[in-house]
């Protein structure tokens, strides 16, 4: 108490003249038109500045969820082209407007941890079985495609990525109709080769290569990547072809999965006939 | 007479003389809009100097409320001479004679001498001055404007002021 009777006896001047000021204040602010406006200008100026602050720092804490958003609202976009594609291919539009359901499905998926400089190099998916992902779907990111599935559990999957010396898929060059196998061989990052196509094929360096349909794993033209170099392999039938690839498989944070709604059929006929050839 | 009716009689004066006489005069010709004859510091100037300072600082809020009533502008004035009295104890210690004040000191030609007074008002009235035409405009985007402002009606004040020191005479 006595503490608070000195310090007023010090500073209760000053407070004295700070409490007219702001009743002062109050008045001109309110009852002034002229300073009214100037204030409340310069106040909106300053508020508007910490608004924005505020609100940069709540969107930068939901740039995640607003990522899954996106990557979703692309999968839609994707899964419509990819069908399109494939009714367009075969001059049945009409169909596909009328479609129920669509032969391909995607699947948008996070990817959750990745090998990239190993010779057998890995992605692991943040979603399984639970969500629909099943053995031998193919992955693709929006530039191309990243490999296939090799096995799921509950919520993560593997994926064997072209970038992996087991990975084998069947692509073609765009509106050419020659089909090989892109293979990963050198092991230079983001470059792989094309096998088994012939000498007599007319290809040229630039060459877009897409992905052919031949399989369940992929649709067809999903791009791949392009021809970067090629040369008659001595003594053999075919080209040695390098691809560069459109993806740049080691920026890349997510993915699709494709199920291909129909392939149980064709997938009990792969199957047979490889009981076939065995037996 | 009672030092107390004194004041007051000197107050209602300022009063009617700054707003039945200087509120009245316009003094702009053309784009020189820059003279406001503002008097009523006077009253404040003119309190004995051993007064407290608390009570400097509520009568200059209550004549700066009075005049705002009569300016149409609530607070400004006010603003402005709250700010003064404050400044009244630093402005009368820089400028204090090197014997001291006296116990009855006011601030009169009487008793404190031309030169004293001419300084005493000059800084004070310069304070309350451009106090008072920074918060009428609001905005440093006005800086110049203020400035002139500030420096045409401080000397046109100060003169009157100064005058009206001659004609009256005042001795507390």
């Amino acid at each position: 108490m006595r503490n608070l009777l000195l310090f007023l006896a010090k500073y209760g001047h000053f407070l004295l003249f700070l409490f007219f000021e702001i009743i002062c204040f109050f008045l001109i602010v309110n009852f002034n038109s002229s300073q009214k406006d100037i204030w409340s200008h310069s106040l909106s100026l300053y508020t508007g500045n910490v608004k924005e602050r505020i609100s940069n720092a709540n969107n930068y804490l939901k740039l995640q969820e607003v990522n899954d958003s996106l990557h979703l609202e692309n999968s839609v976009l994707l899964q419509e082209i990819i069908n399109y594609k494939v009714y367009n291919k075969d001059n049945q539009y009409q169909n596909f407007e009328q479609a129920d359901s669509l032969p391909y499905r995607l699947i948008p998926s996070r990817i959750c941890d990745k090998t990239l400089h190993l010779r057998n190099n890995y992605f692991t998916l943040c979603k399984g079985q639970n969500h629909g992902i099943k053995k031998g779907m193919g992955v693709i990111s929006k530039n191309g495609i990243v490999g296939i599935i090799k096995s799921v559990s509950d919520n993560y999957s593997d994926v064997i990525l072209i970038l992996n010396t087991q990975s084998r898929i069947s692509v073609s060059i765009k509106n050419k109709n020659y089909f090989g196998n892109l293979v990963w061989r050198n092991n230079t990052f983001n470059k792989l080769n094309l096998e088994a196509i012939p000498k007599y094929a007319e290809i040229s360096i630039g060459d877009t290569i897409v992905t052919s349909g031949y399989s369940t794993s992929f649709p067809p033209d999903i791009q791949v990547g392009k021809i970067s170099a090629f040369e008659a392999s001595p003594g053999g039938g075919d080209y040695i072809i390098d691809v560069e690839l459109f993806n740049n498989i080691e920026t890349i944070s997510h993915s699709f999965v494709i199920d291909l709604q129909s392939n149980q059929e064709i997938d009990t006929l792969y199957s047979s006939d490889i009981k076939d050839q065995q037996l | 007479m009672n030092i107390i009716l004194r004041h007051f009689l000197r107050l209602l004066l300022i009063f009617l003389f700054q707003f039945l006489l200087l509120k009245q005069i316009d003094l702009s010709f053309q784009n020189f809009n820059y003279i406001h004859i503002l008097v009523y510091p006077l009253f404040i100037l003119l309190l004995p100097l051993n007064l407290s300072k608390y009570l400097y600082l509520v009568l200059a809020f209550i004549v700066g409320l009075i005049v705002d009533i009569f300016y149409h502008s609530p607070g400004v004035h006010a603003a402005a001479l709250v700010l003064m009295a404050f400044v009244q104890p630093i402005i009368l210690k820089v400028i204090e004679p090197r014997e001291g004040y006296s116990k009855d000191s006011s601030p009169t030609m009487h008793k404190m001498g031309l030169s004293w007074l001419f300084i005493y008002t000059s800084l004070s009235l310069f304070i309350h001055h451009f106090v008072y035409f920074s918060i009428e405009a609001f905005s440093f985007i006005y800086f110049f404007e203020i400035i002139l402002r500030t420096i045409f009606s401080f000397i046109v004040s100060l003169i009157v002021i100064m005058l009206s020191h001659f004609i009256f005479r005042p001795k507390i």
